[in-house]
């Protein structure tokens, strides 16, 4: 299946790569299929395009290129969607992957959302943007320099 | 702001057709039953802010720099800078 991106033109879908949000992402509930995305020369950026709006892609970093020490945080609610069992934290890296969703404004400096990070079972590649029920991050976290995002720079 | 004290039970009126009750407190927590009219918006005040976020995020790519791009699949297990090899062995960006 080939999808025609606004951003990058007609694009391969490998339907093995294809992530589901069931609930959609605040502000986008309709929105359930993505695909994530890397372009050759930005290879720590990831980008997720919606496979149901041409124009909408959002673009990401994994948490923990952000925050070496970042861990995932889930709701009850959450753990339900991703059908990941209760008690001790899933494993980023090998439970879940956990991205960072990042806002780049012309008049403002470049944060990422790490109170609310997009949390993906890695087995079933379905997904769940996790609010952290804990205020131990903000949804606008300054990017630190020295992540290696070109957005710092 | 206003500060009313309300035993599980009770509620507070808010306009006309905005009602909030107390259902259960305890453990830290407050359970709050909602009545309000379809028209309002009711939503915990992080997925308010979410929301806001997303709603901006969703213009960071704008500009039209990557169209025609050869763009990879990423694989999500693999955490950190992305250094080296972490795609899938599809190829992606097909033109």
């Amino acid at each position: 299946m080939t999808f025609s991106s606004a951003h990058f033109g007609p694009i391969a879908v490998d339907e093995d790569s294809v992530i589901e949000f069931p609930e959609g992402l605040p502000g986008f509930e309709e929105r359930r299929r993505f695909l994530p995305l890397q372009a050759p020369d930005q290879s720590g950026l990831v980008f997720l395009q919606s496979l149901e709006c041409a124009e909408l892609c959002f673009l990401a970093l994994p948490a923990r290129t952000v925050r070496p020490d970042y861990e995932v945080m889930l709701t009850p609610e959450d753990r339900q969607i991703l059908a990941l069992p209760g008690g001790g934290t899933p494993v980023i890296g090998q439970d879940v992957a956990a991205l960072a969703i990042l806002s780049l404004a012309e008049e403002r400096e470049p944060t990422v959302n790490l109170r609310s990070p997009v949390v993906i079972h890695i087995g079933t590649r379905v997904a769940v943007q996790a609010i952290r029920p804990d205020e131990s991050y903000q949804c606008r976290e300054p990017l630190m320099a020295g992540t290696g995002e070109p957005a710092c720079s | 702001m206003l500060v009313i004290r309300r035993h599980p039970g009770e509620s507070i009126q808010i306009g006309e057709d905005v009602e909030i009750r107390v259902i259960e407190c305890g453990n830290g927590r407050v359970k709050l039953g909602v009545t309000a009219p379809q028209r309002v918006q009711v939503m915990r005040s992080e997925v308010k802010s979410t929301r806001e976020q997303n709603l901006l995020a969703a213009r960071a790519l704008q500009d039209g720099k990557y169209l025609g791009q050869e763009m990879k699949f990423r694989n999500l297990a693999i955490q950190g800078s992305g250094e080296g090899a972490d795609t899938f062995s599809k190829p992606g960006g097909e033109r």
